[in-house]
């Protein structure tokens, strides 16, 4: 795909059709290893493995594109030994597609003594104490010997509840290093450098921003900052705001999200990608997702309950074994962890594959709002997710409106497994 | 169930199981189960895995309490097969789980204790057999007082042998008052600790009852002359049933012990090599062991290997000494405490089982000279470890695998990018290199045992396949001279200060 370029780029990104209701689109973006149909989920394997789970595995479960940590990546096995390995695709095993993070939110998140100035986030090196210094420059030179398909510019990122002028200030320096990362990028028909758009929920900060980096033409736009704690609903509007301002003709990237209904709702939206170490890790924990919510299968309810976590659910977990066998393990192997991985992928990957499919036949509407009904069987929706979605002309039928802005109900109610419903409208009685 | 032997070459035989539609070749080993699940490997992983056992081995000791027999009972399913997902398998039940030590002194008159999770557990007779009938095992080692291996006086010993034929008449006579338990295939369990003569009265005895098959117990190769022990045992057994062993499992016990004539083994081995673990031991061999051509780095492989087999702490002490005095750094995990063996048991290796005669002359695996001998082998050798060896820092500590294992928590598989054992065809050499594994393993990622145990099973399994194979060829004469020969070459060049 030769698209005529101004920069040099290393993916196409091509719209297969588009929500008539909504701004969700579904496309393939083409990338050096690997066509990724989107909205696409992407795991996070952080040190080049996921959770247990073989690349045939990751391969079996439709990923298509997986996430690793620079940050993790740098410090172990370290950049000339994914050289040798011909890059961490070599060095995993993994034939399709990659993104790194800079590696700078790991730092500030991870280590305590981080401080960033204007060079860079220095840092102590967890390993021998001496201190460190990731600069933009650094960041794109590991991400380089990394090789993945896409990688992500340094940014300068500040709690999203921060507030006041260092909000600005980070989102200045955030260009400022863009311009470094485009500068030191030395693979840039190989690998794709992404921006990402800082500026907190200033709807001012974020427009100038965008206006700027979007003038640098990277190949795709990260909006990042966001999933931090602030509230759902301005989450979502300045989602919203970054789509509405974003080129159309660029895949978008919505960095940390991954809870099924933000996923639905930030589609609707007209988010490409997602990524989010939640599935895999509540995993582990012992909560298998389902489209009614969650089970907790270490409760004592589950030790003799033989259906499987989702009887409508394709992964091998679900068609091999039963909640209580995986209560019976949980806890004292780690197979248990390993099967509800796989199941907790296969739930994203299924939501993923239904999104894409729905909007490809103009149904994505449709779609959201038997998801809803699922997710949310009493019609007792979250107000934000229900605003969002009135912004992109989705109605939800609900009895009570806007009852609270409590958190997303997590539902541990038992299988009900009606829903073949075309219509969503007008049913407001709940079974049972 | 049906047991036929085809070929007997002195002691040892060939045969084949058959019970219900499967066939399982003798001599062959089960596969290890804990808990209900291969550990680390989900089914599908686990079904990669070439040369697959047909019969999975459950432990009362680590199902009794989870899924237990409430669990069950309350299902639908025909037996615990079903619930665990092993439906394709022949499933044998054994009391205890052979990766744990034996606790002493808990088994009564009555009962048996297993320790599970969530602690000691008496199992009596009738508890015994409503397990039967709950979990419904195509075979089961019946209830039996299991003592160690060695330290035992000689009135606890026959304690052990009279309860354990208690047991067996008691279960025999409660097997055939109820219906439900009939279809289960008891093998009787050969007691006797290192008492050749309550050993042979053991077996006699235990003969003499209606028994499908022995399995024989209390059997480390940690106790001197345990083979000698093994092969007058095995000819107190009658000829036409089978006989399973536990507590017997690397390379070369496992050739002397078909030998003797034994059947069937578990699969604890490429778990782990040290008795007692929770999380993995891989076992990764040396793909020639003349690698470790220092004499330092055989003293050591000697030395874990003792760690692996539970030597007395006396001789362990003796060897730390002359470790010592040839002033080699001992490792971490060589200074003297239970808890540190154990934790060995976490550090990563694979497996590699191949022989050859040039591999196990011991000219080859020990050369007086290192240097030397590691130039002579690399031109005389294409194996990359070679080049690998090489190339590393020899300044570094030697590699404390045992004879058929790699350790690859060494720093010099960093960047070393050949598979585990170039020749093998599992998923994990067909599909990764030796620096990934290490870096999983420094990483304590999951994947590293996954990936570990998928080679170390297919390994030990085709290690199966190879000994039939050389006994219907009739070169198991030759095969077990080479893997004797050699381990006692080397014990014996190691003692030699
Ligand atoms: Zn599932
Ligand atoms: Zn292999």
């Amino acid at each position: 795909m030769a698209d005529e370029q101004v920069n040099p780029c290393a993916l196409s990104y091509k719209v297969l059709a588009e929500c008539s209701t909504t701004k969700a689109r579904t496309a393939i973006l083409t990338l050096p290893h690997y066509e990724v149909e989107t909205p696409v989920f992407m795991p996070v394997g952080t040190q080049g493995t996921m959770k247990g789970l073989t690349s045939k595995q990751l391969t079996e479960l439709d990923c298509q594109i997986i996430l690793g940590n620079t940050y993790h990546l740098g410090m172990r096995p370290g950049t000339e030994i994914l050289e040798k390995a011909g890059g961490l695709h070599g060095f995993m095993n993994w034939k399709r597609a990659l993104l790194t993070d800079s590696g700078g939110f790991q730092m500030v998140s991870l280590l305590k003594l981080a401080e960033i100035t204007e060079e860079g986030v220095k840092f102590q090196s967890p390993h021998d104490g001496q201190e460190m210094l990731l600069t933009p420059e650094k960041s794109t030179e590991i991400q380089n010997s990394i090789g993945a398909d896409i990688i992500m510019q340094l940014d300068d990122v500040v709690s999203s509840t921060t507030t006041g002028p260092r909000v600005e200030e980070a989102m200045e320096r955030s260009i400022r290093w863009l311009d470094r990362c485009i500068g030191a990028h030395a693979r840039p028909t190989q690998q794709n450098l992404f921006a990402i758009i800082q500026g907190g929920l200033d709807p001012e900060l974020r427009k100038t921003c965008i206006d700027e980096m979007v003038k640098r033409d990277t190949p795709g736009i990260a909006i990042g900052g966001l999933s931090g704690g602030e509230e759902k609903s301005l989450f979502c509007k300045t989602v919203s705001l970054c789509t509405d301002l974003l080129p159309k003709s660029k895949p978008r990237y919505l960095m940390g999200v991954g809870y099924a209904v933000d996923l639905v709702v930030c589609c609707a939206l007209g988010v490409d990608m997602f990524d989010c170490v939640y599935p895999t890790r509540t995993a582990r924990f012992g909560t298998a997702l389902v489209p009614w919510g969650q089970l907790h299968l270490k409760n004592k309810q589950y030790t003799m309950d033989f259906e499987p976590i989702d009887r409508d659910c394709g992964c091998l977990t679900c068609k091999h074994h039963t909640r209580a066998y995986i209560n019976c393990l949980l806890g004292r192997e780690e197979v248990a962890c390993h099967l509800l991985t796989i199941h907790n992928i296969y739930y994203q990957m299924q939501l993923m594959r239904d999104i894409r499919e729905s909007i490809k036949q103009d149904k994505f509407p449709e779609f959201v709002q038997r998801f809803m009904k699922r997710m949310f069987p009493d019609n007792i929706y979250p107000d934000w997710a229900q605003k969002a979605l009135a912004s992109v002309n989705i109605l939800l039928d609900s009895q009570q409106t806007r009852l609270s802005d409590s958190k997303q109900q997590t539902l541990l109610t038992k299988h009900d497994n009606n829903t073949s419903g075309e219509c969503v409208s007008s049913i407001v009685s709940d079974e049972k | 169930m049906n047991f036929a032997v085809h070929k007997t070459i002195c002691s040892c035989r060939v045969g084949v199981l058959r019970l219900e539609n499967h066939e399982i070749q003798t001599p062959g080993c089960s596969l290890y189960s804990r808990g209900g699940a291969v550990p680390h490997l989900a089914t599908d992983v686990l079904h990669s895995i070439g040369n697959l056992p047909s019969i999975v081995h459950l432990s009362l000791q680590t199902i009794i309490d989870q899924p237990g027999t409430k669990v069950i009972n309350k299902s639908s399913y025909n037996g615990i097969k079903q619930f665990l997902g092993v439906e394709e398998f022949i499933s044998y039940l054994s009391i205890q789980d052979p990766v744990q030590d034996i606790r002493e002194g808990y088994n009564e008159e009555k009962t048996v204790s297993v320790w599970t999770p969530g602690g000691r557990k008496k199992i009596d007779v009738n508890q015994f057999i409503t397990v039967l009938k709950a979990f419904k095992p195509n075979i089961a080692e019946c209830l039996c007082d299991t003592i160690p291996a060695s330290g035992q006086t000689e009135k606890r010993i026959r304690k052990s042998v009279d309860r354990t034929l208690n047991f067996l008449d008691k279960c025999i006579e409660e097997k055939e008052m109820s219906k439900d338990v009939t279809s289960c295939n008891l093998f009787g369990v050969i007691e006797g600790s290192h008492s050749e003569k309550e050993r042979i009265r053991s077996a006699k005895d235990t003969s003499q009852r209606p028994v499908a098959g022995f399995v024989l117990e209390g059997f480390s190769s940690s106790a001197s002359d345990w083979c000698k022990l093994l092969e007058k045992t095995v000819e107190s057994l009658p000829d036409d049933k089978p006989r399973l062993i536990h507590g017997i499992g690397t390379p070369d016990e496992v050739v002397a012990a078909v030998a003797c004539g034994i059947d069937i083994f578990d699969s604890s081995y490429p778990l782990t090599s040290s008795r007692r673990q929770t999380k993995v031991v891989f076992i990764s061999s040396l793909r020639k062991v003349s690698v470790h051509t220092q004499p330092l780095s055989l003293v050591e492989q000697w030395l874990s290997r003792l760690v692996a087999s539970m030597y007395t702490a006396r001789l362990m002490r003796l060897e730390q000494q002359k470790l010592t005095t040839i002033k080699l750094k001992l490792p971490q995990t060589f200074h003297a405490s239970s808890h540190t063996w154990y934790s060995a048991a976490e550090r990563g290796c694979a497996l590699d089982i191949k022989w050859s005669r040039k591999r196990f002359k011991p000219e080859l695996t020990y050369s007086p000279s290192a240097p030397e001998a590691l130039k002579g082998e690399q031109t005389s050798s294409d194996d990359s470890l070679n080049q690998l060896s090489n190339s590393t820092d020899k300044k570094e500590p030697m590699d404390k695998g045992t004879l058929y294992e790699i350790n690859l928590n060494h720093s010099r598989y960093s960047s070393d990018f050949t598979p585990l054992v170039s020749s093998c065809t599992c998923y994990c050499c067909t599909n990764h290199t030796r620096a990934y594994i290490y870096h999983l393993l420094v990483t304590k990622e999951m994947l590293a045992k996954v990936l570990l145990m998928t080679h170390n099973l297919q390994e030990y399994f085709q290690f199966f396949s190879q000994i039939r194979l050389s006994i219907e060829e009739d070169k198991f004469q030759m095969l077990k001279e080479d893997f004797l020969a050699n381990s006692f070459s080397l014990t014996e060049r190691c003692l030699v200060p």
